[in-house]
């Protein structure tokens, strides 16, 4: 048998941690989800909103293309090929003329 | 050098570019775990192994990587959550571009949250995307110790 003397008062060290992550995690985030129910005009005036931003994001095509980030890499090398396509003619490719990368000729 | 690479440029180039950069940025971080995670493996293993006269790929493959499976669950765990985050790499180097090539959502967040000072729906982007990261990054770790808890 241990004879040590158990009891929590070491908690009391960790305190200090907690109020710490609470002042710098949880106050912000608690902001932002205010702010995402509400609609502001400038003055500090603000109206509440509802879920009305939720769903504009959830059906706004500007954050699927954001999350699929990786994506645009395609869609814009595709649109580069149709750059390309549209600038390759014989004048553009002649050598030293203005325009695309010769690499397109 | 007759390369053509242009990371302005070329959207290939510019993910090139950002993945070297993050490599670069956090190998330290990941291997300074690793290294920690090797260091806490008990000597009695290796002479175990040793005594058995295992090979160096049979002890790195029965000894040291399980026994470094949390460590590494940990580190691919904080490196996943992480990079989502992705901000100051692709800001300073290229600014979202090539066209959108690298406009990430977390800097597209700052545009529309500062740049267009539309703060309602910068924010319910973000918990939106904090949700996302939340439950990609808890069904990865349930993934990983999937082992473990059917042992």
């Amino acid at each position: 048998m241990s004879s040590k003397t158990v009891n929590q008062k070491a908690w009391w060290l960790v305190l200090p941690v907690v109020v710490l992550v609470g002042f710098n995690a949880i106050v912000p985030l608690m902001v932002v989800v205010n702010y995402s129910v509400q609609e502001t005009f400038g003055n500090n005036r603000f109206f509440f909103e509802g879920v009305k931003w939720f769903e504009e994001v959830v059906h706004s095509p500007r954050f699927y293309a954001r999350a699929a980030a990786p994506a645009a890499v395609h869609r814009d090398r595709a649109a580069d090929r149709g750059a390309a396509r549209r600038w390759r003619s014989p004048s553009r490719c002649r050598a030293g003329a203005p325009g695309p990368p010769r690499a397109w000729c | 050098m007759g390369i053509d690479y242009n990371f302005t440029r070329q959207p290939i180039a510019a993910w090139a570019t950002l993945i070297a950069m993050d490599v670069w940025h956090w190998t330290s971080l990941v291997a300074l775990l690793a290294y920690a995670g090797l260091s806490a493996i008990p000597d009695a293993y290796y002479r175990a192994a040793k005594i058995d006269g295992a090979s160096a790929w049979a002890v790195f493959r029965h000894v040291q990587l399980p026994k470094m499976k949390h460590v590494l669950t940990i580190a691919i765990l904080l490196r996943f959550m992480d990079s989502f985050m992705i901000y100051t790499e692709a800001i300073v180097l290229t600014g979202g571009g090539p066209g959108n090539a690298t406009t990430f959502l977390s800097i597209d967040l700052v545009k529309i949250a500062l740049g267009q000072f539309d703060l309602g729906p910068a924010a319910a982007m973000s918990l939106i995307y904090f949700l996302i990261i939340l439950l990609l990054s808890w069904m990865f770790y349930r993934v990983m110790t999937r082992d473990e808890e059917q042992g």
